[in-house]
């Protein structure tokens, strides 16, 4: 089930809500639990049975660390820990990675093993990592083990989050599963952050799609240099509004129930560096990797090789978690390579030229990250690159690219504004502002955007999300 | 204390194995059909009897799907030859299940043109394309776009 779909927004939300509100506080818990996995059973009736398994096996985990520190065993502790990883870890990898790696030993050892066809389990990767977060943390005693199964299941399988992030940390939520607060205004910021979301998706991810869709349709070889380049521009604003949106939304639900979950973008478009692009993009798997990853193998209070070892090291990881392709190791060591380049070379250098340059150095440089991971091989990726370079002789523009842009340009700039921190601004101005109509303004603002978003919903065929196969 | 701990151990190590178990049986199970495509499509293809769709894999599969036939262990396909007509048959013997995501792409791309030829001034076509269905049954792939399409599914896994 998705967000975006006519029988989430009339059916399943309005259900679950008013089950949640008129159940007392004792039974919240387990009717977000129990909505949470019909949720995710609707479109994996089986894999439900591996997320139950999931909950299960890491709350035995953790009420066995636990009773193992109380008696002073610290072996067995680490023996439970170290097992408890291993388990997770193979499970996302071999669901995740079992047809990449046999497909790469069967073309190097020139092999036929036969690959079985295995559907990835949807939001595998969010729910893991945020499971990850709960056993490290309890084994480096941040955090009690969790005692209330219901509870635990809840954070586990909490459906605003569950399939596309953000990535919840047990640490930052823990108290908030015990005690939250429900009110009005809570519930209203909650429905603005959902339609926000919406109608970044409905709106302009899907139609901004299908300029890159209609881009890219066409070969390379078949390209000119701007169409390509159009192509990339759309894939850039459909991967932002569609991951941001999905984000805004899951926030905004979060809100409704009282849950307050971390912000998970902040106008990355608008960076001036690649140091700063990567504070502001998918913030919550920068933050899990930084704590979990990063900063045990020495973050950068180490010697220089190390500190190049460690950030090759968790770009890399961060690649292959986006999907079981080459090109998304690519793209994670680029960023890699990128922000080795300006912590060492470039960084005083940005400091010193005007912000409007550093401001184009960084978009050339994210614009391309995104034509490396929308690429499917690394064949595709040189054949796009070549053709932004003009290799194929098809020059820099033809009519096609004309007719493209002109009939994408107001959406194209429309894009442009909503990726400004200025579009948001407005509108908490208006939301915020003591003034009556001005606050009516924002409520009919919120109202058209919801109806848009529906009656799009409504006709529309085409309505990817493109974080779902992460 | 201790007692307990060994306890949630070893329901914890049951899990795993468990888990363990049901992972090698899914890899080992044989799925799918060792049979010949004509053979298992037999019954889908009485079901699907339309005069008006012709049967030409090779040629057809490439123009409409972009699909090599040669790829494949076996394909049946009739596909409309009015282009007022919707009804479709495809049914692939895959060589290796790891074909099945490119054919879904392929055949997901072709019902989107064919959805979007028809939207609008064809709506009982249309209708017929928005519940056709995609089968994925091991090294088996069908696609059907027809009146009937649920019974020829069924039959299409009977013959399996």
């Amino acid at each position: 089930m998705i967000f975006s779909s006519i029988f989430f927004l009339c059916i399943f939300l309005p259900v679950t809500l008013i089950l949640y509100y008129i159940v007392p506080w004792k039974l919240k818990n387990f009717v977000l639990l129990l909505c949470s996995l019909i949720f995710y059973a609707w479109g994996e009736p089986i894999y439900v049975l591996l997320m139950i398994f999931s909950i299960v096996f890491n709350y035995l985990a953790g009420l066995q660390m636990e009773g193992l520190r109380q008696l002073g065993l610290k072996k067995r502790r680490k023996g439970v820990f170290v097992f408890t990883v291993v388990v997770d870890i193979a499970i996302l990898c071999f669901f995740k990675y079992y047809g990449f790696a046999l497909t790469n030993i069967n073309g190097l050892l020139h092999t036929d093993i036969p690959i079985k066809n295995l559907a990835l389990p949807i939001g595998i990767s969010f729910y893991t990592f945020q499971i990850l977060s709960y056993v490290i943390d309890v084994y480096w005693e941040n955090v009690p083990a969790q005692h209330n199964i219901i509870d635990f299941g809840a954070y586990i399988s909490m459906f605003p989050q569950l399939i596309a992030g953000p990535i919840v940390r047990y640490e930052d939520i823990q108290k908030q599963l015990k005690r939250r607060k429900l009110s009005l205004q809570k519930f209203s910021d909650g429905m603005a952050w959902f339609i926000r979301g919406l109608a970044k998706k409905v709106l302009l991810a899907n139609n901004i799609g299908m300029l890159f869709d209609d881009v890219f349709v066409q070969s390379a070889a078949e390209r000119p240099a701007l169409t390509t380049i159009l192509g990339v521009i759309a894939y850039t604003f459909q991967i932002y509004f569609d991951f941001s949106g999905y984000s805004d939304m899951a926030i905004g639900l979060g809100k409704m129930m009282g849950f307050e979950f971390v912000r998970n973008f902040e106008h990355p478009y608008i960076s001036t560096s690649i140091t700063e692009f990567w504070r502001r993009w998918h913030i919550s798997l920068g933050t899990w990797f930084r704590e979990y990853v990063y900063i045990p193998m020495g973050g950068n209070r180490v010697s220089i090789p190390k500190h190049i070892r460690n950030i090759l090291v968790v770009w890399i990881l961060t690649g292959f978690w986006h999907g079981a392709a080459w090109n998304f190791v690519l793209w994670g060591l680029y960023y890699g390579v990128l922000l080795l380049i300006e912590k060492y070379i470039l960084g005083r250098i940005l400091n010193k030229i005007p912000r409007v340059i550093r401001h184009i150095y960084t978009i050339i440089l994210f614009v391309y990250g995104w034509l490396i991971f929308s690429s499917e091989t690394l064949k595709d990726i040189g054949q796009n690159t070549a053709s932004i370079f003009g290799k194929f002789g098809q020059g820099f523009a033809n009519a096609n690219t004309g007719y493209l842009l002109t009939t994408n340009l107001v959406l194209l700039i429309l894009c442009v504004f909503c990726s400004l921190p200025i579009a948001g601004k407005l509108l908490d101005r208006l939301q915020g502002s003591g003034n009556r109509i001005a606050h009516v303004a924002a409520v009919v603002i919120y109202v058209l955007l919801f109806a848009a978003s529906f009656a799009y919903l409504v006709n529309a065929t085409y309505n990817p999300f493109l974080y779902f196969k992460f | 204390m201790r007692a307990r701990l060994i306890i949630l151990r070893l329901i914890s190590i049951l899990m795993v194995a468990a888990l363990a178990v049901v992972i090698i049986i899914f890899l080992t199970r044989k799925s799918g059909s060792e049979l010949p495509v004509q053979e298992v499509s037999k019954k889908a293809v009485e079901l699907f009897e339309n005069e008006k769709a012709e049967s030409s894999p090779e040629r057809i599969l490439k123009k409409y799907y972009g699909l090599n036939a040669n790829d494949y262990d076996g394909v049946i396909l009739y596909f409309p030859v009015s282009n007022m007509d919707a009804e479709e048959l495809l049914i692939i013997k895959m060589q290796d299940e790891s074909q099945a995501d490119d054919i879904r792409a392929a055949i997901e791309a072709r019902r989107e043109t064919q959805n979007t030829l028809f939207e609008g001034y064809a709506p009982a076509q249309y209708e017929l394309i928005q519940s056709s269905i995609i089968d994925v049954q091991g090294n088996y792939i069908l696609y059907v776009v027809h009146t009937d399409a649920d019974r020829i599914d069924e039959a299409f896994r009977e013959g399996l």
